[in-house]
């Protein structure tokens, strides 16, 4: 049986938490970069219901 | 008399939606913790510590350590949060679009709110037969008021909609839908201020920081779906998150002023176990990010679209961390010491 923890780093609780936390805070800028997207590309619609030229 | 059953498609359906919301409520945590240990292969040398209620009670006191302090297990669910988010963040969006003649803002805000919102609501009913139930006794049941509220911006919201309704019908329309969504931006923290057994949720300042909040986000996100943000939008945006930060903090000083429960609930949201979604992405990218993102770049439509996102995750952060840190006392009393 081998030694799983060789494979592993170990670091101290507090840093794991950090690591963890900059981990989510990756996550959560994908998915606000996904949102981010599907917004800009709705706003693309607003020029359709202004002919008017209110957009530019 | 013949039983009645809930017809199989609808039991199917809440199934996936309460299974794919539990999904989707533990993805950003679990696959950060998933990314550290087998990506980035970090573990930490000691385990981490148990910071379960019991605990902190007997952190609190000491004499009272063997009651028992639960966390509310009923309202504190992904499909609570989701439904409360999307109401206020669709309700808003729908007004502040609606105010800068933003059809596609309306039209995407109204969806929001009435569909997912609605969706949400219609598979939380035990029977769904008995839907009209939940309308009975506004007079005195908060349930009652937020159902009509709901109706209401649902109903006259898709008639300011309709492209062929003549316009007084449709401004009108438009202006019960306003009236009826400030209402649904608001009912959230009204109802669970009724709530007397949950501490945190028993606050006076829950409905406004629920209100402010949701009128950031509408600010926020009807500006990230425009090209031309008018200057007041914007001025929206930036006022109603700085007094959303307020009322974050004010909300924090309430309940760490208050009994034992209340104390345990801001020692969540500020220490421990709601930590990451009160501070972390209610509060700094939900609050304060939209606002700085409006400050220095606010004439950018991409840069808008950026603030409209943060302050979205952030309105379903506020409401999940604020469920997840209700716990309810002991009802009983404390046993009498021997003398």
């Amino acid at each position: 049986m081998s030694d799983r923890s060789q494979e592993y780093r170990e670091v101290p609780p507090q840093a794991y938490d950090k690591i963890v936390g900059a981990a989510r805070l990756g996550i959560l800028t994908l998915a606000a970069l996904g949102i981010a997207g599907a917004l800009y590309g709705i706003s693309r619609l607003d020029g359709l219901s202004h002919p008017d030229g209110r957009d530019q | 008399m013949s039983r009645y059953t809930i017809p199989k498609p609808i039991v199917w359906a809440k199934k996936a939606i309460d299974r794919g919301l539990d999904a989707c409520s533990e993805v950003v945590d679990k696959g950060a913790e998933s990314f550290v240990s087998n990506v980035l292969k970090i573990r930490p040398a000691e385990p981490a510590v148990n910071d379960d209620v019991p605990e902190e009670v007997e952190w609190l006191e000491s004499d009272r350590s063997q009651l028992k302090y639960r966390r509310d297990s009923l309202w504190a669910i992904p499909k609570m949060w989701t439904e409360m988010a999307a109401g206020a963040a669709g309700a808003g969006t729908y007004i502040v679009s609606r105010a800068a003649g933003n059809q596609v803002g309306m039209v995407a805000g109204w969806a929001v709110a009435a569909g997912v919102k609605g969706v949400l609501l219609f598979t939380d009913l035990g029977r769904p037969d008995r839907v009209w139930r939940v309308f009975a006794k506004p007079s005195t049941s908060w349930i009652a008021r937020g159902s009509w509220a709901f109706a209401t911006f649902a109903g006259a919201g898709a008639v300011s909609l309709l492209p062929f309704a003549p316009e007084p019908v449709r401004k009108g329309s438009g202006i019960v839908a306003d009236a009826a969504g400030v209402f649904l931006m608001t009912y959230d923290g009204l109802f669970l201020k009724e709530s007397k057994g949950v501490a945190s949720w028993n606050s006076n300042t829950l409905p406004l920081l629920f209100l402010a909040d949701a009128v950031q986000v509408g600010a926020n996100v009807a500006g990230g779906m425009t090209r031309t943000a008018p200057g007041w939008m914007r001025a929206l945006s930036v006022g109603s998150s700085a007094v959303s930060a307020g009322l974050h903090y004010a909300y924090v000083s309430e309940l760490d002023n208050g009994n034992t429960a209340a104390k345990l609930s801001a020692r969540d949201l500020t220490e421990t176990a709601g930590k990451n979604r009160f501070v972390g992405d209610s509060f700094s990218l939900g609050t304060v990010v939209p606002a700085a993102i409006n400050v220095l770049f606010g004439n950018k439509p991409c840069a808008r679209s950026v603030a409209g996102a943060a302050s979205a995750i952030g309105t379903l952060a506020l409401r999940r961390s604020v469920l997840q840190a209700g716990i309810h006392a002991p009802v009983q009393n404390p046993p009498r010491r021997q003398s």
